[in-house]
């Protein structure tokens, strides 16, 4: 798949065009006690919203290991959603205040990392918020639409460019100790 | 000084009290071109005649904490340890995760003005990393720091003039940080490319101590074995991330990674978010409750819709 | 290898109006490990559910996805279905089609296309469920009760009456609580004693209750069905079985202190019973003040004592009791009345609790009223209500909820004996819902003629007799000075200090002013988090006498429904540790909010310790999974979400989400879903990149 970068300077009708053949892949990990019965709600009160988004229930925001969001990426995914019960109304009384802080760190953790931050979304939806859900997967197809793609494990920009702007000579040492002629083909094993 | 030290290990290994000393020692190595050389390696004394071998110079960079939690040594009695200032810290997360018995160590404090830089790289000849902080926070170009919890301290300094400052980590990170996040992601993808999977971090890290590491797991095998981005990238970020708010900034996976993948400047990257987050510094106090395991109230988060 | 069956259900045309279900079925069919895969009308009709059953039979299916509404709707209904022929009911999942998919995508295709995945995700989640069975758990049908004052004591009396046996630890000499030290009771003005003795006198008649006064709960193991409680009985110094309650022990004592019964308006002995209908009516030592401790001489009591109780060796004595359930009814404190330095610290400036005593027949006073400085009958006094309370700035910005109600009593009481006497009353609002309680409150103004006056006081200083009070009223808008001889402070009801230890000690969370917390603010109010513990009475929030009561008795009822049943039986959606990887960092256990990891020791077979790992008592366990996600070597699995589970679904996420042609034409925005024109569409497009993909024609 093509990045679809330099959006501005593309015509509309290109936009268009590819907008038709790509369409966002959304994870969203809810909670069995509010998100998941927000969710509900917004399915009872018929509200709609956009079908881009695929749920997995767990029984509490504490359940989220920050390995599940990282491997969906791994899996394909375009962005992740993870939504939980509004601090104090736990089921489980603490599981999202442990569950506010892992998802803090992991957010600046592969923000650093240079992933989009309009991949990776969290929110508190309780079960009377039906429609904030519906805005909620409104707001995040929408941020994950605009980041594009995700190829970030496509092939790499291996080019002198990256190398020079990088500080401190950092990824220099490595190649120059190690003769490290690389076939990058046959490392990301595929393309 | 370090004589004292001989004569009392000595006396504690022949009479039992002790079981090994885990220390500084030199070796002889023999390099490529068939000269010979000296080098500051660590050293696992369980004779009282080895004793000798027991120094503390400017090279003793390890972080001989890690070794507490590997298997082998836990049936050795009591250890005798050699721990800087800085490693120390590393203790008290050990400490603070019930990994270790206080009472199974004696800790041999040293006094350190810093030591060099190891690696086999571009640092070599300068100041450690770690050091450049550690000097720093203490307020004094040449700070003299000694472990206030050991049960023997080392006064002696190592010889030596002070060597000269490498680059500075902050400076690094700081740089960094204001790359875009496509080039962010161009630099790390990069990096983690060149990971071979050796798992040299992994070994050296003393908050690595898993009976079972994640990333051995095969049901489910959340993250690939095989060296490719995706198994990499997994392998990188969860590395980090298990190390958030345990990590002490020893410094030792970026010192023994072979393809120089500079580690610490993730690992640098959260021991400062989590003191800028949650005002929480690792290693700080053995009887502090660990990051993840305590939460406050008013935690942030602006960063939830 | 796994043998699925899927059951797509149309609810009616529910799903089948915007989901082609055939079409789901028939993908459904098509997916490795699936064998049979059927849609119908009805899925939870008698028919559908016949369908799945005999699918079951037929097909020797290992899993059903069951592809319909809900599992928080459902999942119950088609897991008892199943049960019904031996199939294991958690080997059953369900697939959320028509919340999250028929109801709130219109687009057909779109709709489809995502039922479609959902069923594969779950395919993929059942295939790799495993059994699990309900974890049976027995219960020592025995409850204890913490705290003897009027909910205790109703609690108590209650699970009796069901027939189960109950402990009632008191930690002062006798038990009646505060509601003892009361005079008479809003909104009847019926004498308190008068209502309470007889209930403690049943207490210590009742053969099925086992009083520990004097006593406090040392230590709480154990989870529920299983408590162990450590209670430690004080040293009375008095040998209860051998005193006759005769008191002459009493009159022969020479050391006096301030009485805690009289809230420090009356004096006690060293050696004293607190109130002459305490129950037991035996007398107890103040080691404290006795001079036989402080200062080893005295030693009238012991000579005294006709059958030779008095015991001055008697020490501390642990006694461990297994319990099944737990009640919390531990009360609450007043503040002191000095918090405010402008109001002074003057000796006829006293708390309402203490002008209970005053007016009280039984009292230091016999009921006659004197203010504490000089014992006359004060002419006039001030009632100042929200003392401490409703006062962020102190840190209390919550409602002591009694004071509005006993303040209109004080007046009232007051009236009766001080005919003439002005009784005037600085409120901030008066809080008067309950039966009878706004009446009553019009009764003290209107016909007692209380002078209710809206507004604070800012100073209160003496002036020879009198104590001057300046305030405000803010209903005149005017500044207010009056001359008073007593002032009774609404202090703030707050919760007994160091009560969060025992808090801690039940695994009960408690709120910033260490009120115990409740499970759930409406749905749960008498049970907490760690099961087998309820609250009862004025330690959740503060509370007047008919709440606590009410309180106590949905306590002992729920009590009584766990002991009802033969075994406790739970969920078996409960946390598993790897014993083999554990590497016993122990983080699990912190963050665990029921307190349902324990540390367990490996040994070999020669008894040496190998190691320390974590354990999960499933008594407690809830099933959150947050031990789960905190374990760095994912040594611990939650059943029925294991990781496995987890892990499938998101790694068959993608499978075949190719669409090639664009989506068909449907609006997608929540709030624009009718009456768009080409038009405005069109610009929509151009705002909205992300909702415009789905929207194009052609």
């Amino acid at each position: 798949m093509k990045k679809i970068k330099d959006k501005p300077q593309e015509s509309e009708d290109l936009l268009l065009e590819k907008d038709r053949l790509w369409q966002p892949r959304i994870v969203a990990f809810l909670c069995n006690w509010c998100s998941y019965a927000g969710a509900d709600l917004a399915g009872t009160s018929r509200i709609k919203y956009n079908p881009q988004i695929r749920i997995i229930r767990v029984p509490c925001s504490g359940r989220v290991n920050p390995l599940f969001i990282l491997r969906a990426f791994i899996d394909g995914a375009d962005g992740v959603l993870v939504s939980g019960c509004h601090p104090g109304d736990c089921h489980y009384s603490t599981g999202n205040y442990f569950a506010r802080r892992k998802f803090a760190l992991l957010k600046r953790l592969i923000e650093f990392c240079g992933m989009d931050e309009r991949r990776i979304h969290f929110s508190w939806v309780s079960a009377a918020e039906g429609s904030k859900w519906s805005q909620v997967v409104n707001d995040v197809v929408n941020a994950v639409y605009q980041a594009g793609p995700f190829t970030g494990f496509d092939l790499p920009v291996f080019s002198k460019e990256t190398e020079i702007e990088t500080p401190a000579d950092l990824c220099k040492q490595g190649p120059e100790r190690f003769a490290y002629s690389i076939d990058l083909m046959s490392r990301t094993g595929k393309k | 000084m370090m004589d004292d030290l001989k004569t009392r290990l000595k006396e504690m290994l022949t009479s039992g009290a002790i079981g090994m000393v885990i220390g500084y020692g030199q070796k002889e190595i023999y390099m490529a071109d068939g000269s010979r050389e000296y080098r500051t390696c660590p050293v696992f004394l369980s004779r009282d005649t080895e004793i000798d071998r027991l120094v503390w110079n400017r090279h003793c960079v390890q972080n001989l904490v890690t070794y507490l939690t590997k298997e082998e040594y836990k049936e050795s009695g009591k250890i005798a340890l050699m721990v800087k200032p800085c490693d120390l810290k590393a203790i008290h997360v050990l400490e603070q995760e019930k990994q270790i018995d206080r009472k199974r160590l004696f800790i041999i404090g040293l006094t350190c003005k810093g030591v060099m830089a190891e690696k086999m790289g571009i640092d070599e000849g300068h100041l450690a990393g770690k050091c450049i902080k550690c000097l720093d926070s203490s307020g004094k170009s040449s700070a003299v720091c000694t472990p206030d919890e050991a049960d023997i301290v080392i006064e002696t300094l190592p010889d030596g003039d002070m060597p000269p400052k490498g680059k500075d980590i902050s400076s690094d990170l700081e740089g960094f940080e204001k790359m875009p996040s496509e080039k962010r992601w161009a630099f790390w993808q990069n990096q983690f490319l060149k990971c071979l999977r050796c798992y040299a971090c992994r070994s050296a890290c003393p908050m690595c101590y898993c009976e079972q590491c994640i990333c051995d797991m095969s049901r489910p095998q959340w993250i690939d074995k095989s060296p490719h981005l995706k198994g990499n990238f997994l392998f990188h970020i969860v590395r980090a991330f298990h190390l958030t708010g345990r990590c002490v900034g020893c410094g030792e996976c970026e010192r023994v990674c072979p393809m120089g993948i500079p580690l610490m400047l993730i690992n640098q990257k959260m021991i400062d978010t989590v003191k800028d987050l949650y005002g929480y510094e690792s290693g700080k106090d053995p009887e502090q409750a660990p990051l993840l395991s305590q939460f406050k109230m008013d935690d942030d988060q602006s960063f939830i819709k | 290898m796994a043998r699925i069956g899927v059951f797509v259900c149309w609810c009616g045309s529910n799903i089948a109006e915007t989901v082609d279900v055939k079409e789901v079925a028939k993908y459904a069919g098509c997916l490795p490990g699936v064998v049979i895969s059927i849609d119908n009308k009805y899925m939870c009709s008698d028919p559908g559910q016949r369908l799945i059953l005999d699918a079951i039979q037929k097909e020797k299916l290992t899993g059903v996805v069951v592809a319909a509404c809900s599992p928080r709707m459902h999942e119950v209904t088609y897991r008892r279905t199943v049960a019904q022929i031996g199939f294991n009911p958690y080997m059953l999942e369900m697939a959320n089609l028509r919340e999250h998919c028929s109801w709130v995508h219109p687009d057909k295709r779109m709709a489809t296309e995502k039922a479609k995945d959902l069923v594969r995700l779950m395919v993929e989640k059942v295939k790799r469920n495993q059994p699990l069975y309900n974890v049976q758990i027995p219960v020592t049908k025995k409850a204890l009760v913490i705290g003897g004052g009027i909910a205790g004591i109703q609690a108590a009396l209650d699970i009796a009456q069901g027939g189960y046996e109950v402990i009632l630890v008191e930690k002062s000499p006798s038990i009646g609580g505060h509601m003892a030290q009361l005079d008479e009771t809003f909104p009847t003005l019926d004498c308190s004693q008068c209502i309470l003795t007889p209930r403690m006198v049943e207490v210590a008649q009742n053969t099925r209750i086992r009083l520990y006064t004097y006593s406090e709960v040392e230590a709480v193991d154990g989870y529920i069905g299983n408590f162990q409680v450590t209670i430690r009985k004080k040293a009375r110094s008095v040998d209860i079985k051998k005193c006759t309650g005769c008191g002459q022990c009493i009159q022969k004592c020479p050391t006096k202190t301030k009485s805690e019964f009289d809230a420090g308006m009356g004096i006690r002995k060293a050696i004293y019973v607190p109130f002459p209908q305490a129950v037991p009516n035996k007398p107890v030592i103040d080691r404290d003040i006795c001079l036989k401790f402080t200062k080893d001489r005295c030693g009238a009591c012991q000579k005294v004592c006709p059958t030779g109780a008095i015991n001055y060796e008697q020490q501390d004595e642990f006694v461990t009791e297994d319990v099944g359930a737990i009640i919390c009814a531990t009360g609450y404190e007043l503040t002191e009345t000095h918090i405010y330095p402008e109001y002074g610290n003057d000796p006829d400036i006293i708390s309402g609790l203490q002008f209970e005593r005053l007016v009280s027949a039984s009292g230091p006073t016999l009921g006659e009223l004197k203010r504490p400085s000089d014992g006359n009958a004060p002419q006039s006094i001030v009632f100042l209500q929200c003392v401490g309370s409703r006062d962020p700035l102190a840190g209390r910005p919550y409602c002591s909820k009694i004071c509005c109600m006993y303040t209109a009593k004080h007046t009232m009481l007051y009236r009766h004996k001080v005919h003439n006497g002005k009784a005037y009353v600085f409120y901030m609002d008066i809080r008067a819902g309950g039966k009878n309680y706004d009446e009553f409150v019009r009764r003290a103004i209107e016909e007692d003629h209380a002078i209710y006056i809206r507004g604070r006081v800012s100073r209160i200083y003496r002036k020879g007799e009198k104590l001057i009070v300046l305030g405000a009223d803010t209903l005149l808008g005017a500044q207010v000075e009056i001359e008073a001889d007593m002032i009774v402070l609404a202090t703030a009801t707050v919760a007994p200090k160091g009560i969060e230890k025992l808090a801690q000690m039940l695994g009960v969370s408690y709120d910033l002013h260490n009120f115990m917390c409740e499970a759930h603010p409406k749905l749960r109010p008498v049970e907490t988090n760690s099961a087998g513990v309820y609250l009862a009475g004025a330690c959740q929030a503060p509370k007047d006498i008919p709440e606590s009561v009410a309180q106590a008795g949905a306590a002992a009822s729920k009590v009584l429904g766990l002991f009802g049943q033969k075994e406790l039986s739970r969920e078996p959606i409960v946390a598993q540790v790897n014993q083999s990887t554990c590497a016993g960092c122990f983080t699990c256990k912190e963050v665990c909010a029921y307190k349902a990891i324990e540390i367990r020791e490996i040994k070999d077979k020669k008894g040496n310790l190998i190691k320390f790992v974590a354990e999960v008592n499933k008594g407690k366990c809830q099933g959150c999974g947050a031990c789960a996600a905190t374990c760095r070597s994912n040594s611990i699995e939650l059943c029925g979400f294991t990781d496995s589970q987890i892990f499938s679904q998101i790694n068959h996420l993608t499978d075949g989400v190719t669409i090639e042609e664009p989506p068909g034409e449907v609006p997608m925005d929540a709030e624009e879903t009718q009456g768009v024109s080409e038009e405005t569409e069109k610009e929509r497009l151009i705002e909205k990149p992300a909702l415009a993909g789905q929207k194009v024609k052609n």
